[in-house]
Order: structure tokens, then C-alpha cells, then sequence
């Protein structure tokens, strides 16, 4: 009994997820009518408890659970950031799912199952446990995407998403097969110290470039970015900006652990290789997104060029390019919160944006509306005081004190290109006019995106103590 | 490094033996004499070649998830049964804690008219 007490005590916020969801499960199976308000409720009940619990519960700081299962204080950090974004992003789907016509409630369910999915891919020292953590993400993802059953675009994104996922996890497994063939433990800190000590034999390098290969599908990257584009367009808004925000944050967790604590003394290995990918994916994301018409491709190929931003200070050995990784993965599920969180409330009042020509008019329609998508895609451009001026600076900076400077202008060339279609919006938004303008008022689904560009504004006028923060975690 | 791999490399070369020894056993020995019934590969009651988009009722793939659930949920249950002596308490009440969810998703799917056959 005492191991088993040993188990819950390291793992509060998970056990309260876990109990949240199989109540969420019991509480949809016996609401027919109102399962929307019955599941809703339930996850934010959920989610506010792992909140307070990872604020105010009282965790004694490492713990290693017979190397399954580890707790530091960073992780709790992580997962607490995590936690909140998905209660953010809960609360705004409800506006999007209220328009929706079919059964609705297990959606709330899938975003559960997804955080928790984080939560173990967090705080996993084990590979299988890891596997089985973003399974649990990729798997809701999976569903999420195809959520909206009346939609065959919907239904097409989900197919490739599930096809391409699993070949992937494949590759992920066949990877773990090889380091454990090579070090004879799936053990992090087992492998770790065979990656030390011993001189490194061929068949480990090639399993953790089979795993690099998953790392590089899953945050969409260069070479494996297909699945993007399409799962922007086809699933519903919240979807997109769950794809925009966790997910990203889970590729984040995917890199960090493993490259970074794992297979931290091959970084001569994967180092080049994932700098390469990171800049092909800013320049070809950036470059590709200038000739979409639709909207929501758009912000999917801009996606491409951000995760690119992240990878190649990810792939930073040196320094704190970890630290800047991670704050611009904060930065970008922020402004994401914003832009998704805007055209949410806009389908709310039956004003759905699909291609740049939907724009049109906008401004005669809500100048509220205008003003927030105008500090969003000034801050995902980069422009100064806002706050994805200072992730990206912060990034070059880096760059170029770890004499990486033809890199950081590279990645400055990019960033001028994609000015271009960021501007392009703020065209569309701002001078172009429609002749069937619709009234929009304000509503309650504004409160979160009018937060996020409070954020995005006031942080970036006053960014010390913010960046420090999210530099300390890391 | 690679002798351990010789029991593979030699369960290979047993296999394709074995296989080309049976196949030759059929083609010198075998009588020839062929017919539609014989030359077919069996497939339980479906033609073997046709279009595949045939219809195919939804309720057997139900069927088959909530067989999948039940069977996995017993591929655990008889190695935790054997190997309960040294788990202790702690191992009754983390199956417990398994079944449960099981049982949370069973109401789920019941509720749900997943085992109702019209």
C-alpha cells in the first residue's frame, strides 16, 4: 500500500484530471438534453481544480516514482501553464460549439484527455510512459480534427492527420526499439548515462534519428508539415487553436525531453540536423503562405514558419536557447489565443471567415474586432512594442552570441516576407469595403481574445519581469 | 554485437527452407488437377476478388471496438492474477482503479445505445 500512496502523492493534478473525466463521462451519459451545459461545466470544474492544485498544492519537489514517473519544480511550472491555457480554451469553444448541431458534449471530454496526455508526457522518465502520454494527445487530436461530423473537409483533415500520425508513432516506436536495443533500458536517466559513459555505437544514433523524425511531424516542421495546413481549414476554430496553442506546447515538452535531458551528449548529432529543418521550415512556411487565399491555410503555412523560430533555438546546445524556445511557445499560444479567439467570436454573430475577400469591411462591421486582429498580426509579424517583437529578438539575440549569424539573417529575411501577408490582412481589414456590412456587437466571447491583446500590449510595453519568468522555468 | 542476432538470421533461414521444401512437396507430387474451388484463396463467405467499396454494416465495427475493450481488459487481468502474491494491496487497488475506468466507459457506451442492436 505504501507504493501505491507514494504514486498518488507524486501524481495530485493527474488524479484530478483523471476523476474530472470519468465524472465528465458519467455526467454526459445521463444528461441527454443539456449534455453541452452538464460536460462544459464539468471540465471547467476539472480543469479550475488542477489549477489550484498545481498553485497552491504542496508537492515535495523531485520526485522519481521507480523511474516511471517524475516531478520537479519545472514541470509543475509547465504543466500549470498548460493547465491554464486549456481552461482558457475550453471557456472559448463554448461560444464556437453552441452554433454546432450534432452531439457536442464529448468534445469538452477530448480536451481533458489531451491535457492529461500532456501531464504524463511532462513528467514521464521512461520512454514508454512518454510514448503513452503523447498517444493520449495525438489520439484526441486525431478526433478533435474530425469532429465536426457534417463536414467532409473535416472528416478528409482527420483521415490524413490519422494517417500520417500513425506512420510517425511508428517511427517513434522503431526509434525507442533501437536505444533500447543499443542501451538495454527504456530509462531516462539509464540511457542518459550510456549516452556518458560509453563511446556511442551506431545503432543508438540511428534510433534517436528515428525519433527526430517523429519530433519534427509532430510540431509540424519542414519536411513533415502536410498535415497542417489541412487541419486548419477543415476542423472547427477551437480545433485549430488547440492544434495552434497545446499542441504546440506538447511538441515543445516532445523536443525538450528527449533531446534535451535524453540524448543531451548526442547534440552533436541532432543539433545541425534540427537547425537546418528549423530554418527551411521559417523560410518555406513564409514563402508558401504568400500565395494562399484562404484565410485559415494561411495562418496554418505561418504556423510552419513559427515552429521554425522555436526549433532552431530549440537546437541550440549552448546558452539558454531552451529558456527563449519555451517563451516564444508561450508567446505563440497567446497570440493564437487571440487571432483563433477573434474569428470565434466572429462566427458567433454568423460572420465566418474563410478567405482574405470575408475580411472585407470588417472595420464598418466591428472596429473592435479590427483593432484586436490588428495587434495580433502586428505582434505575430514582429513589430515592436508588442510581444512577439521580444520573443523573436530574444531568439536572434541568441543566435548571434552563439555565432550563428548568417542563421539569425536568414531567419530576419523570413520574418520581412511574412510581413507582407500579415499587412496583407490588416489591408483587407482596415481599406478595403464591403457594400453588406452586418453590425456586430460585443459580447461575452470577447473577453478572451480583449485579454490575450491586453497581454500581448502590456507585457510587451513592460516585458522584464514576464520574460523573466518564463526564462527561469527552464 | 551481431552473433546475438544469429538465432533470428538462423530462424529466417529455417523458415524460407521450410516454406520453399513445402511448396516443392505440392508442385512435384501434386496431381494437377485444378478447378475454380480449389485455386481460390478461402475467405469466410466474401468473394475473394471483387470491388472493395462493399457495404459493410457499422454495427459489426462497433461490435468489434466494444470485443477489443473486453479482451484487453483480460490480457491484464491474467498476468495480475499470477502475479498478485508479490503486488500486495497496493496491486488490488490499482486494478480497482482500472476496472473502474472500464466500467465508466461501459456506462458511456450503454447509455449511449452502443449495444443495442436496432
Amino acid at each position: 500500500m505504501d507504493l501505491f500512496l507514494n504514486y498518488a502523492q507524486g501524481m495530485i493534478p493527474e488524479l484530478i484530471l483523471l476523476s474530472g473525466l470519468c465524472i465528465t463521462i458519467i455526467g454526459i451519459s445521463f444528461s441527454a438534453k443539456n449534455e453541452h451545459f452538464v460536460s462544459y461545466s464539468a471540465s471547467v470544474l476539472t480543469f479550475l481544480a488542477v489549477v489550484m492544485n498545481l498553485l497552491i498544492g504542496d508537492f515535495s519537489p523531485n520526485v522519481n516514482l521507480i523511474n516511471t514517473f517524475q516531478t520537479s519544480d519545472s514541470i509543475l511550472s509547465v504543466k500549470f501553464i498548460a493547465a491554464i491555457l486549456m481552461l482558457a480554451l475550453t471557456m472559448q469553444s463554448r461560444f464556437s460549439l453552441s452554433n454546432y448541431k450534432h452531439k457536442k458534449g464529448e468534445f469538452y471530454l477530448f480536451l481533458q484527455i489531451s491535457l492529461l496526455g500532456i501531464f504524463i508526457m511532462s513528467s514521464s522518465a521512461n520512454l514508454l510512459i512518454f510514448y503513452l502520454g503523447l498517444e493520449l494527445v495525438a489520439l484526441s487530436l486525431y478526433t478533435l480534427v474530425g469532429f465536426d461530423r457534417s463536414s467532409s473537409k473535416a472528416a478528409e483533415a482527420s483521415m490524413k492527420f490519422y494517417v500520417l500520425g500513425a506512420i510517425a508513432s511508428g517511427f517513434l516506436l522503431y526509434g525507442i526499439s533501437l536505444v533500447y536495443g543499443a542501451t538495454g533500458s527504456i530509462v531516462f536517466s539509464r540511457v542518459f548515462d550510456m549516452t556518458s559513459s560509453q563511446e556511442i555505437s551506431m545503432l543508438m544514433i540511428i534510433g534517436m534519428m528515428f525519433i527526430l523524425i517523429a519530433i519534427i511531424f509532430k510540431f509540424g516542421a519542414f519536411p513533415l508539415f502536410h498535415w497542417v495546413p489541412d487541419t486548419y481549414e477543415g476542423g472547427m476554430l477551437p480545433v485549430s487553436l488547440l492544434l495552434a496553442s497545446l499542441s504546440k506546447v506538447a511538441s515543445f515538452i516532445f523536443f525538450f525531453v528527449l533531446l534535451h535531458t535524453v540524448f543531451r551528449n548526442l547534440n552533436e548529432y541532432w543539433s545541425p540536423i534540427m537547425m537546418t529543418l528549423g530554418v527551411l521550415s521559417v523560410t518555406y512556411g513564409n514563402v508558401v503562405a504568400l500565395k494562399q487565399s484562404n484565410l485559415r491555410r494561411l495562418i496554418g503555412y505561418s504556423t510552419i514558419g513559427h515552429v521554425g523560430f522555436i526549433i532552431v533555438s530549440l537546437s541550440l546546445a549552448s546558452g539558454n536557447g531552451v529558456g527563449e524556445a519555451w517563451l516564444y511557445t508561450v508567446v505563440y499560444a497567446i497570440m493564437s489565443f487571440a487571432l483563433f479567439g477573434i474569428l470565434i467570436s466572429l462566427s458567433s454573430h454568423n460572420y465566418d471567415i474563410h478567405n482574405f475577400v470575408d475580411l472585407k469591411g470588417l472595420y464598418q462591421s466591428s472596429p473592435l474586432h479590427s483593432w484586436l486582429i490588428l495587434i495580433v498580426i502586428f505582434s505575430m509579424a514582429g513589430i515592436p512594442p508588442l510581444l512577439g517583437f521580444h520573443a523573436k529578438l530574444l531568439i536572434l539575440q541568441e543566435l548571434i552570441i552563439s555565432n550563428y549569424l548568417s542563421v539569425a539573417i536568414i531567419l530576419v529575411i523570413a520574418s520581412l516576407i511574412a510581413a507582407y501577408y500579415y499587412l496583407k490582412v490588416i489591408w483587407f481589414v482596415f481599406f478595403e469595403s464591403s457594400n453588406h456590412t452586418l453590425k456586430i456587437r460585443q459580447s461575452a466571447s470577447d473577453f478572451i481574445p480583449i485579454l490575450a491583446c491586453l497581454i500581448l500590449v502590456l507585457i510587451g510595453i513592460f516585458p522584464a519581469i514576464f520574460i523573466d519568468l518564463m526564462l527561469q522555468i527552464l | 554485437m551481431l552473433e546475438n542476432y544469429f538465432p533470428i538470421l538462423a530462424l529466417l533461414s529455417i523458415m524460407i527452407a521450410l516454406g520453399v521444401f513445402l511448396l516443392a512437396l505440392g508442385f512435384i507430387f501434386g496431381k494437377g488437377d485444378q478447378n475454380k474451388a480449389k485455386l481460390s484463396p478461402y475467405e469466410c463467405g466474401f468473394e475473394a476478388f471483387e470491388d472493395a467499396r462493399i457495404e459493410f454494416d457499422v454495427r459489426y465495427y462497433l461490435v468489434a471496438i466494444l470485443f477489443i475493450i473486453f479482451d484487453l481488459e483480460i490480457a491484464f487481468l491474467f498476468p495480475w492474477a499470477v502475479a498478485l502474491g508479490g503486488f500486495g494491496l497496493s496491486g488490488v487497488v490499482a486494478m480497482g482503479i482500472f476496472l473502474l475506468i472500464l466500467v465508466v466507459g461501459f456506462i458511456y457506451e450503454w447509455k449511449n445505445g452502443a449495444l443495442d442492436w436496432d
